[in-house]
């Protein structure tokens, strides 16, 4: 591997770790929000 | 309330990809290549912001745990067990980036150098509290464990510091930058600095409502398990 | 202060008396070191084994899961019956348990490494005759530190109903910077034939004082029946 790949791949890792963790908090959070609170009142407004 | 702070976090979020898109176009356009190194030293401009916030966030499960051992309050271990996996993210990604720059300056993926001993020392010290809390069944008792737990572990961290001292170095112990190089370094910190606050808020928002879920379901339900029926290991 | 040392030296001459009619930690513990070493002796080849320098890893690596089992075992004799309110009951500072257990695990830990040593020493052709003195410092500053941790953490962790091997996960992170101070310092003395350095001793007693000091404080919190 050239030392352009190995800066380029370190970037990619960095920022894919990070800003995928962040995603995943991202995701879980809209995935629970709907679940248990506003959600829940849409969910209910749908079920009634 | 809650449609503000969700609109205050999606400014943050956007803010701070920006800054971390323009960062990191400034490190790759801007700023000049190294000499001796060439191109792969860029990855020191994320490898240092992003190893002086694993210590930042070490220090908030500190902190988190001295807080939780002086009030007893969950807050505090909310706060202690998101630091701390944040702690451990962050580290992850100063040992990848490290071994990745590591390969391509010395040949190989790993040595024994002090400064990479060290850095896979504080992330296995994280790893194994993030490890060991669901382990632990009562909720204070885990709080309570965790945060003695956090606290040797930061005390541990000067110690391990000093013994791999005495190991053989190669690391580069300072290295003179130009002054664009300088420059690109500090505007590099703010990305990552706000990534990380960021990620360690939003952590422990979760683990609030996490907490607040369960306090409820405590509420419905009693403890099946009564305490002090151990016996121990035999 | 005598009245201390009494009150230290019953509660740890408690547990010995007790290990010393059951005999049960120890022989566990021996068996299991000379095991270990026996394993990796096998494990790492004639080659590795011949260099001499591999006992002093191999050394630690029974130290540490001996000591982990002497830990659990001397906290675990305290789960029986309620011997630990009862314990927790007299009317002593928590401090002297604290000491009182660690200097159990200590004796533990001593005689273990009295039995393991040697087999490593001939096992692995470690010539522990180039600085006998020096070598028994340097364990002996790891043994403290690392038994002033664990039955620390041994109290914790025991209390929680638990499997074996946590403890084991919650002590090795903790103790690696001592792993690390020793082996450092073992290589110098062995490899390279220098004599102690300052830096390393202090090291160590930075180690062992800080250890002792915060678990010394914290045992209180975290011991309960």
């Amino acid at each position: 591997m050239s030392p352009t790949t190995h800066a380029i791949v370190a970037y990619a890792v960095t920022v894919g770790l990070l800003w995928g963790y962040a995603l995943s908090l991202w995701v879980s959070c809209r995935g629970r929000r709907g679940a248990c609170k506003s959600g829940n009142t849409e969910a209910g407004r749908k079920l009634s | 309330m809650c449609a503000m702070n969700r609109k205050i976090m999606a400014v943050y979020w956007l803010v701070t990809a920006a800054l971390f898109a323009a960062a990191v176009g400034m490190v790759f356009i801007w700023t000049p290549v190294e000499s001796t190194m060439g191109i792969v030293q860029k990855v020191f401009y994320l490898h240092l912001p992003v190893a002086i916030n694993t210590f930042v966030a070490c220090m908030i499960t500190f902190i988190a745990g001295v807080g939780y051992l002086w009030q007893r309050r969950q807050v505090w271990d909310d706060l202690a067990v998101s630091s701390a996996k944040i702690a451990v993210l962050l580290c992850s990604v100063v040992l990848l980036t490290g071994m990745i720059w590591g390969h391509s300056a010395w040949g190989v993926w790993w040595t024994w150098s002090p400064r990479l001993t060290f850095s896979l020392v504080l992330w296995l010290l994280y790893v194994a509290y993030l490890v060991i809390r669901p382990s632990i069944e009562s909720r204070q008792r885990r709080a309570l464990v965790s945060a003695v737990y956090a606290g040797v572990a930061f005390l541990d961290v000067p110690l391990v510091y000093l013994s791999v001292k005495l190991m053989p170095e190669i690391h580069p112990s300072s290295i003179t930058l130009a002054s664009e190089m300088k420059l690109t370094l500090l505007v590099c910190f703010v990305p990552v600095t706000l990534l990380s606050a960021g990620l360690i808020v939003c952590r422990f928002i979760m683990q609030r409502e996490e907490t607040r879920a369960m306090d409820s379901e405590d509420d419905t339900q009693t403890d099946p398990v009564p305490v002090g029926s151990a016996g121990g290991l035999t | 202060m005598t009245r201390v040392l009494q009150q230290i030296a019953l509660v740890s001459g408690k547990d010995l008396r007790i290990e010393a009619r059951s005999r049960q930690t120890l022989g566990l513990v021996v068996v299991l070191g000379v095991l270990i070493v026996v394993v990796l002796g096998l494990g790492l080849g004639p080659q590795q084994v011949a260099s001499g320098m591999a006992a002093t890893a191999v050394l630690w690596v029974a130290y540490l899961f001996g000591g982990v089992l002497c830990f659990e075992k001397t906290m675990a004799v305290e789960r029986h019956d309620g011997a630990l309110a009862g314990l927790m009951l007299a009317p002593i500072d928590r401090g002297v348990i604290y000491v009182g257990k660690l200097i159990s695990n200590l004796a533990l830990m001593v005689a273990l490494a009295l039995v393991v040593t040697p087999v490593a020493v001939v096992m692995f052709h470690f010539d522990l005759s180039a600085a006998p003195l020096g070598f028994a410092a340097i364990m002996a500053g790891g043994f403290i530190g690392f038994a002033a941790i664990g039955t620390l953490f041994a109290a914790a962790v025991s209390s929680s109903k638990l499997q074996g091997g946590l403890l084991a996960m919650v002590v090795f992170p903790v103790s690696l910077p001592l792993v690390i101070t020793s082996t450092q310092m073992m290589m110098r003395l062995f490899g390279e034939g220098e004599p102690l350095g300052m830096t390393g001793v202090s090291v160590l007693v930075a180690f062992d004082a800080i250890y002792l000091v915060v678990s010394w404080l914290v045992f209180e919190l975290i011991l309960e029946p």
